[in-house]
């Protein structure tokens, strides 16, 4: 029994040590790891305070610039907001365009569709204006007018569009001047979506 | 017990790292009702300021546009605080943006509230091209009642 004892006895304050020195790499990296994550949580804190303050900045001047560096293209506003840039008129209205061409006409919504807008427009287009062409398809209607003056458009796209008393009805739309006037006429194409629904260029997500 | 603690430790540092390096940050930007004006310069006495909110004190609706700063162009989602007292005191809005030659018009869906009593969001969608200027237009009935809007994108 004492012999047992004695077995016992030799290993354990090696075991004891051991566990010690374990304990002790442990609570050493423990530490380390707990100054890594402060440091992290500091860099991240800086980082957000650096963006925020970089987007508070004003644009230096462009003819502070070297020539060289002006002329190269401007950087992308927000790295953060990596992705495709958003478009201008005409990419607005080529996607429009093509998106409208490739779909056919949807037979319940767009005869039905076609028919409203035309009465409703036959009641608002101004007197000096005209309806040039009217055609829906599944998701939108394209529609094409004429008008006699910067005013007549004016007036036409208020009341097509964002009078909620004259409005067509309430869908998300994009119209624009397809030519400089000539003679003070100008031509201009819409496209409307279905009611309560969003053009698909204002849809799509930009990031 | 320490193996554990290692793990969160090392889930948290994951967590941080993840914040501060990949995902974009959204941002915001608000807009005092105040800052807008009435579509009609005549309709100027209908709107009563209270803290830079803007409440509609005439007998019909009037339409109220608020310009935002744009940081960014592209999509922008939009949050008009209104408040109406019930359907009759009702406020809609819709974005639209215009190109900086003010020859082309990007329009959103109008919104208007659905709950009366307290002040509620509206939310909108809105698109602003490169250069351009981005609006909110409110129709707001007697009573009706614009706060703020908040921006984000």
């Amino acid at each position: 029994m004492k012999a047992l004892h004695l077995l016992w006895a030799v290993p354990f304050p090696c075991l004891l040590a051991l566990h010690l020195i374990d304990r002790g790499r442990q609570e050493s990296e423990l530490a380390e790891l707990q100054g890594k994550l402060a440091a992290l949580s500091t860099s991240a804190r800086t980082l957000r305070t650096e963006l925020a303050a970089r987007r508070q900045m004003p644009q230096p001047a462009a003819a502070s610039a070297a020539p060289r560096i002006a002329e190269q293209p401007a950087p992308a506003e927000d790295p953060s907001h990596a992705g495709p840039p958003p478009l201008d008129v005409i990419e607005t209205r080529d996607q429009l365009e093509a998106s409208f061409l490739r779909q056919h006409g949807d037979v319940r919504w767009s005869g039905e569709a076609q028919r409203t807008a035309a009465t409703r427009l036959s009641a608002i287009l101004p007197e000096t204006s005209k309806l040039q062409s009217l055609e829906c398809r599944a998701s939108m209607c394209r529609i094409e007018t004429a008008h006699q003056g910067l005013e007549s458009y004016q007036l036409f796209v208020r009341n097509a569009f964002m009078n909620p008393e004259t409005k067509l009805w309430n869908g998300g739309f994009f119209t624009m001047q397809l030519d400089d006037p000539v003679n003070g006429k100008l031509v201009t194409v819409s496209y409307l979506a279905r009611d309560g629904e969003e053009l698909a260029i204002v849809a799509e997500p930009q990031r | 017990m320490h193996r554990s603690r290692t793990r969160r430790i090392l889930a948290a540092i994951t967590t941080v790292a993840t914040i501060a390096t990949a995902s974009p940050l959204a941002m915001a930007r608000s807009t005092s009702a105040f800052v807008g004006r009435p579509q009609n310069s005549s309709d100027a006495g209908c709107f009563w300021e209270w803290y830079g909110s803007l409440t509609n004190v005439c007998d019909t609706t009037k339409t109220l546009i608020v310009p935002l700063t744009v940081d960014v162009p592209g999509n922008h989602t939009i949050f008009v605080s209104a408040y109406g007292a019930g359907a009759a005191n009702n406020v809609g809005c819709a974005a639209f943006g215009v190109n900086k030659e003010v020859t082309a018009y990007w329009g959103g869906v109008a919104s208007y509230l659905s709950t009366f009593g307290a002040s509620v969001d509206i939310t909108l969608s809105g698109y602003v091209p490169p250069g351009g200027s981005l609006y909110v237009a409110c129709f707001t009935n007697p009573q009706g009642r614009i706060n703020m809007v908040n921006m984000m994108w």
